[in-house]
């Protein structure tokens, strides 16, 4: 009776030894942070300017940013923005991008505009900040992506 | 059953009564006692604001003393602000406040800057228009302060008056460390407006009220032609000659650097004012596209007036002393 315990124990111990050592094989230590994707065509859904809400005061719809996989950049029915012609794009950190970096092509000027990429009710966001104009001013603009090309 | 019920409620209470008693207790007051400061400013020259604060703290805790100010954001006041107190923690000992790194944000704040937050809760103070901005500094000095500590503090604020002359009520902001903005429990921090604060002795070009609302506004104040700005018409401030109407239309020129004029006089769907409530209109828009300034040209100054459909009736820039009508005026000015 006592060794049918023992044995019953052991293959106890072996199931949950055993099991251990899968569990830990098998789960990575730590999670990986995915590589933000920005390519595609971008419109705007919220505007500010010195953090006053703008959005319904004049037409923004029109304005789109195409960023493509190939790094470069356009723009059409441009508005004041953080540059003012196509180019390149780049993010200081493919995981955890604080700026995104615009070159424009024909002046070869490089602009850094802060960069934000939250999920706002469950739609993928660029939230960017940015002053066109007057130094003193502060535009953020939200962009949804588009199915357009 | 009874009895366990009885015990049970008794603790429930006996706890309940604790959190509530620790709520009571275990915070420091921050009070506000006065601000001092002169009625009238001169432009381009340094001004002082005196706070004189205390605490009361019924705990134990290691804080830092927090100020803010709110101040046209003309006057760049992040950049030309110094400010430093006295303390009867250390009698006589002059100490420093710096100010807040943008990346650090107030507790429950992620992502905000100190300034961003103080908008978010406070807004502009007793301002009517938006171009005013909050610094905020934090005392260099670490303090451990006391459970029984009834501590004050003189607080000396020297900031450079911009070049504008005006009119603005600035507001002053305390607080000890890291309470959240959004308590309404205002043991934790406390607000002062000034009255009314004359700039005098600079561009009278550039004049802003800050105080009270006009008939026009024009928004931001820093401006150049790439720039979204927004025109308004406030036809509740007294009668006049468009109460009559809900058509408004603006009626504007710009005039640039290369001398040229650029007028849109037109009454069109591109003029029409919006309705922003009650007898508010407002039209936004990007000044260089409006207006068609060519690249190489800068708008230096707008003219403009509103009107009616049909431009028969108008409000323009009225003077007390009996001077015929003016178009209003709005200088393009970035400093």
């Amino acid at each position: 009776m006592k060794n049918r315990y023992i044995k019953i124990l052991m293959m106890c111990l072996l199931i949950v030894a055993g099991a251990c050592d899968k569990f830990e094989s098998n789960l990575p230590s730590t999670p990986e942070e995915t590589v933000k994707e920005i390519d595609g065509t971008w419109k705007i859904s919220k505007v500010t300017r010195n953090g006053i809400d703008i959005t319904n005061l004049m037409d923004f719809t029109k304005f789109r940013i195409r960023f493509n996989t190939d790094n470069t950049y356009a723009i059409d029915h441009y508005l004041p923005f953080a540059v003012k012609s196509g180019g390149t794009w780049s993010l200081d950190d493919p995981q955890y991008p604080f700026n995104l970096e615009l070159t424009e092509s024909d002046s070869g000027e490089t602009l850094i505009t802060a960069f934000n990429y939250p999920v706002v009710k469950g739609k993928r966001q660029i939230i960017l900040s940015f002053s066109p104009g007057c130094k003193n001013n502060i535009y953020t603009y939200a962009f949804e992506k588009t199915s357009e090309n | 059953m009874k009895n366990l019920y009885k015990i049970n409620r008794k603790w429930l209470m006996a706890g309940f009564s604790g959190l509530l008693l620790a709520g009571i207790l275990f915070f420091s007051c921050v009070y506000l006692d006065s601000v001092i400061y002169d009625s009238t400013l001169k432009a381009n020259e340094e001004a002082t604001f005196t706070v004189n604060m205390h605490i009361v703290s019924n705990e134990d805790r290691t804080t830092r003393l927090i100020l803010s100010f709110l101040a046209p954001k003309s006057w760049n006041a992040g950049e030309h602000t110094k400010i430093t107190y006295v303390d009867t923690y250390d009698e006589g000992v002059l100490k420093s406040m710096s100010l807040i790194p943008l990346e650090q944000s107030p507790l429950n704040e992620a992502g905000l800057t100190w300034g961003e937050a103080m908008k978010k809760y406070f807004g502009v103070g007793l301002n009517v228009l938006d171009d005013m901005e909050w610094v905020t500094y934090q005392s260099d000095e670490i303090y451990n302060v006391h459970n029984g500590d009834n501590q004050s503090a003189v607080i000396k604020i020297v900031t450079r008056v911009g070049e504008e002359n005006m009119r603005v009520k600035l507001s002053f902001f305390i607080t000890m460390g890291e309470y959240s903005l959004s308590s309404a429990d205002e043991r934790y921090f406390k607000i002062e407006n000034t009255d009314c604060i004359e700039v005098v002795d600079g561009d009278e070009t550039l004049y802003t009220d800050f105080c009270e609302a006009h008939f026009n506004s024009v928004q931001p104040s820093g401006l150049t032609k790439d720039d979204i700005v927004t025109f308004k018409f406030q036809g509740e401030i007294a009668p006049n000659e468009l109460d009559d109407t809900n058509e408004i239309y603006l009626c504007a020129k710009a005039f640039t650097t290369a001398y040229r004029e650029y007028a849109v006089t037109e009454r069109t769907a591109k003029t029409r004012m919006k309705i922003e409530s009650g007898r508010t209109y407002s039209l936004t828009f990007w000044a260089a596209d409006y207006f068609g300034i060519p690249e190489g040209e800068e708008i230096l100054r707008v003219e403009y007036y509103f009107t009616n459909a049909d431009g028969s009736l108008s409000v323009k820039q009225t003077y007390e002393t009996g001077e015929p009508d003016t178009w209003f005026l709005s200088m393009f000015n970035c400093k």
